[in-house]
């Protein structure tokens, strides 16, 4: 009786655990829909040979072929890719160097609050802030002044993913590493940096896509350079939707999906 | 020297952040409050004092525009939450490895992609003559286009929503992943069900991610002036919008008093979350200290 009873248990949690699986799987099909069903229907939509917002019978590549004519769109485009990188190589080690600092330091719940601030302020605040800052010291706004932006937005970001991946590191196994005779620097790249990698291949790509999205505090230290979020947005305000804006977004998704997968393949390829 | 550098380490590592953000966040801030209080010249603003831009702003429109932003933000931080963290939770805990890393690439191309550019796209399908009411009419759920999908409080928080999920599916994520297997086994062996688990072990080791996602949701929702500009339509307004409109005639003084009052909202915020919550617990989870 007893272990009819605990095999009716066990085929019922198997059951239900089988449920559970396919119910999140259901959620999690959802969510992502949610996601790229906006996505999924730009790229149809840029092919509309009238440029409409409709999914075209024929499809043409004609609003392609002109965002190639249009020189300030792809300059823009280049700023934008440009500050990227820039915080992204900036961000990066300046956040590793402040999680590794905290983590060392007695009153943590301070540094983390500190370095934390920037993301409880209100971009057009900190866009506003800086704007008047450097009007008053006499800089004038340049892309230096998107990059000053862009480190400040995306620093709280690459710091507490760098700081989770840190905190699930036993610090025991460095110590071990210096009994084994190891120094600070062969235990760090020995034994730490395996484990935080991912956080820190994270860090770096959140500051990358922060700083290529960043509109708020970008578009009040912009100056006279455009990024990609600033053309489009002022473009759409002054001309309405047209159909390079259409093919500009058809773009950024193809090569950024591209460069994604590229990515992907790198990592998992390296995990091997 | 050698021992000398190593005992600053910390110091010496915490230095150039704390600099940065000293001298371009935090200077910079507090001296908004002081423009606050500056007369208004006609393209500027000069060095004084006068409550004419505090007088204008509690004698428009504006306080209503301020509380409708902090209750957009709150509702997003909700949604996202509720959308965000059972995802986190399947992808972290109960996919295998590899097809988890395959889906969190997926969550992270919506967010290399301008949020300017995702927030458009759901402007043709929420319009009238957008895919989802021509759906909607040619199936025949509804007889006319639905008016309120776009250009609306709906529109902007889905909006809000879809933007920030990413910034909630991957501290989560993180948090949860981190979550060592041994504790859950322990929890399973010692006779609760995989729902008390989840509640007594899983639920409070992830809360840090949730913390730290809420936290992302919430700014991107106060701060943001695309979004509310492209999908709440000309009539809506948000602190950022109006930030923004204050700024187009010149007002400098205005605008930042205005962001005086978001900034001092924000830190009478970040007062009781630090009140009410440890954020040591964010680092001295899992083995560390």
């Amino acid at each position: 009786m007893n272990r009819v009873e605990q095999r009716l248990a066990r085929v019922l949690s198997a059951v239900s655990e089988r449920t559970v699986n396919r119910l999140f799987s259901i959620y999690t099909v959802l969510v992502v829909t949610l996601l790229l069903l906006p996505l999924a229907f730009i790229i149809p939509i840029s092919m509309h040979p009238d440029g409409l917002a409709r999914i075209p019978r024929e499809p043409t590549l004609t609003w392609y072929a002109q965002l190639f004519e249009e020189g300030s769109l792809l300059s823009a485009l280049g700023v934008s890719v440009q500050l990227g990188i820039a915080t992204m190589l900036v961000t990066t080690p300046l956040a590793f160097l402040a999680a590794a600092g905290t983590r060392n330091m007695l009153r943590r719940g301070l540094f983390i609050g500190f370095f934390l601030l920037p993301v409880f302020m209100p971009g057009i605040s900190v866009g506003l802030g800086l704007a008047v800052y450097f009007e008053l010291f006499g800089i004038s706004l340049s892309k230096w002044t998107m990059l000053i932006a862009h480190v400040l937005w995306s620093l709280p970001f690459a710091y507490i993913i760098v700081l989770t991946s840190m905190a699930s590191f036993d610090t025991h196994l460095k110590e071990a590493a210096y009994d084994l005779g190891a120094n600070e620097w062969r235990a760090f790249v020995d034994i730490e940096l395996p484990h935080i990698q991912p956080g820190l291949i994270g860090a770096a790509i959140f500051s990358f896509t922060l700083s290529f999205n960043e509109f708020a505090r970008t578009m009040l230290v912009r100056g006279p350079t455009d990024t990609l979020p600033t053309f489009v947005l002022s473009r759409v305000q002054n001309l309405g939707i047209d159909p390079t804006v259409y093919a500009i977004s058809g773009l950024t998704i193809l090569v950024s999906s591209t460069l994604l997968i590229i990515v992907g393949y790198l990592v998992i390829t390296s995990e091997t | 020297m050698r021992q000398a550098i190593r005992r600053r380490l910390p110091q010496l590592q915490l230095a150039p952040a704390v600099a940065v953000l000293l001298v371009f966040f935090v200077i910079p801030l507090a001296m908004t409050f002081m423009w606050g209080f500056w007369p208004r010249t006609q393209f500027w603003m000069e060095p004084g004092f006068t409550l004419e831009a505090y007088n204008t702003f509690f004698s428009t429109g504006r306080v209503d525009v301020y509380l409708k932003s902090l209750r957009l933000s709150v509702i997003s931080v909700i949604l996202s939450l509720v959308l965000g963290y059972p995802v986190a939770y399947f992808v972290g805990r109960r996919l295998p490895e590899d097809v988890a890393f395959g889906l969190l690439f997926v969550f992270v191309l919506p967010f290399i992609i301008s949020s300017v550019i995702r927030t458009l796209s759901w402007r043709f399908l929420l319009g009238r003559q957008g895919i989802i009411n021509q759906t909607l009419v040619g199936i025949g759920i509804v007889n006319e286009p639905l008016d309120w999908l776009l250009f609306s409080e709906f529109s902007v928080i889905l909006g809000l929503v879809t933007a920030s999920l990413p910034f909630v599916i991957f501290p989560v994520w993180l948090s949860i992943r981190t979550i060592d297997d041994s504790l859950l086994e322990a929890s399973a062996d010692l006779g609760a069900r995989p729902l008390t688990t989840f509640r007594r072990v899983t639920l409070p080791l992830s809360l840090p991610g949730v913390f730290a996602a809420s936290i992302f949701v919430f700014v991107t929702a106060f701060g943001e002036t695309a979004i509310p500009e492209l999908l709440g339509g000309s009539g809506f307004s948000t602190v950022g919008t109006s930030i923004t409109s204050v700024l187009g005639v010149l007002n400098y003084p205005l605008a930042a008093a205005i962001s005086s009052i978001s900034i001092a909202t924000m830190l009478v915020l970040l007062g009781l979350w630090a009140y009410f919550f440890d954020l040591n617990n964010l680092v001295s989870m899992g083995g560390g200290s």
